[in-house]
């Protein structure tokens, strides 16, 4: 199919209902890592940080969404929480990475 | 509410999500500018109905369809066509196939996107991604159906 293409397989790991957002969110990152890591490896066109930056936040939309609709609500302490957890991620791949 | 207490939604215990790069020439058709990681879902879902692992099935156009109206599937829009994603309950991948061999056929679909599927094991459909000037895929016909209802949330909604 692709170069990389690798599968949050929540199916199989039948996660346990008490499972945190921040595992899925630690999931995301290692995905994303991944392919920056074998761009680089590979000697290909390394992805920019605003990539980075743009997958991660077409993510965070989709989490967003998500908290909504399955709590009914999105605080803004919650919301502002999810901002942080991304935010302290990219900011990591950033030193990481991009520095 | 803090985020240490927030349970891992829905969407994503019922979805398998996908994260890709790199596109050949056919899946890029013509398309040279930018591109990005991919992020989408794959056919195999976790049913919280039946409690049991079923499949999606349908299609992936690659010129625009008028998008039909059967309840059981939603259409989207991608920057060259369409997808046609529905949702039978249907328990076994072999059944999942067969159907999108049918929609692929009867939608004008892409058969390599349908061969490579059976090849690789899994069907993915994109959300978001690929071209970086316009990544979104936007639901142009949603559905009612419970399962298909809570992934087009994921999506831009425009119907």
């Amino acid at each position: 199919m692709t170069d990389v293409a690798h599968i949050v397989l929540w199916v199989e790991q039948k996660l346990p209902e008490e499972a945190k957002l921040s595992e899925l969110i630690d999931n995301i990152f290692s995905l994303i890592t991944e392919i920056i890591l074998n761009n680089l490896s590979q000697g290909k066109q390394p992805i920019t940080f605003q990539t980075v930056q743009q997958v991660a936040n077409a993510f965070k939309e989709m989490i967003y969404k998500s908290i909504e609709q399955s709590i009914g609500t999105l605080t803004d302490e919650v919301k502002s929480q999810v901002d942080a957890e991304f935010f302290k991620r990219l900011s990591s791949i950033y030193d990481k990475y991009y520095k | 509410m803090s985020i240490s207490s927030v349970k891992i939604p829905i969407h994503f215990r019922i979805f398998n999500f996908i994260v890709y790069h790199g596109y050949s020439e056919q899946a890029l058709k013509g398309y040279k500018g930018g591109i990005i990681p991919s992020i989408g879902i794959l056919d195999k879902f976790y049913c919280p109905i039946h409690k049991r692992v079923e499949y999606l099935y349908g299609t992936d156009v690659d010129h625009k369809i008028t998008p039909p109206h059967i309840d059981n599937c939603i259409v989207t829009e991608t920057k060259y066509g369409n997808h046609v994603i529905c949702n039978d309950h249907i328990p076994d991948m072999s059944t999942a196939y067969e159907y999108d061999e049918l929609f692929t056929k009867e939608f004008g679909g892409d058969m390599m996107w349908h061969e490579m599927a059976k090849k690789q094991g899994y069907h993915v459909w994109r959300i978001y991604g690929k071209y970086a000037d316009n990544p979104f895929v936007k639901v142009i016909k949603p559905s009612d159906d419970y399962i298909l209802s809570l992934l087009q949330q994921l999506y831009r909604v425009e119907a």
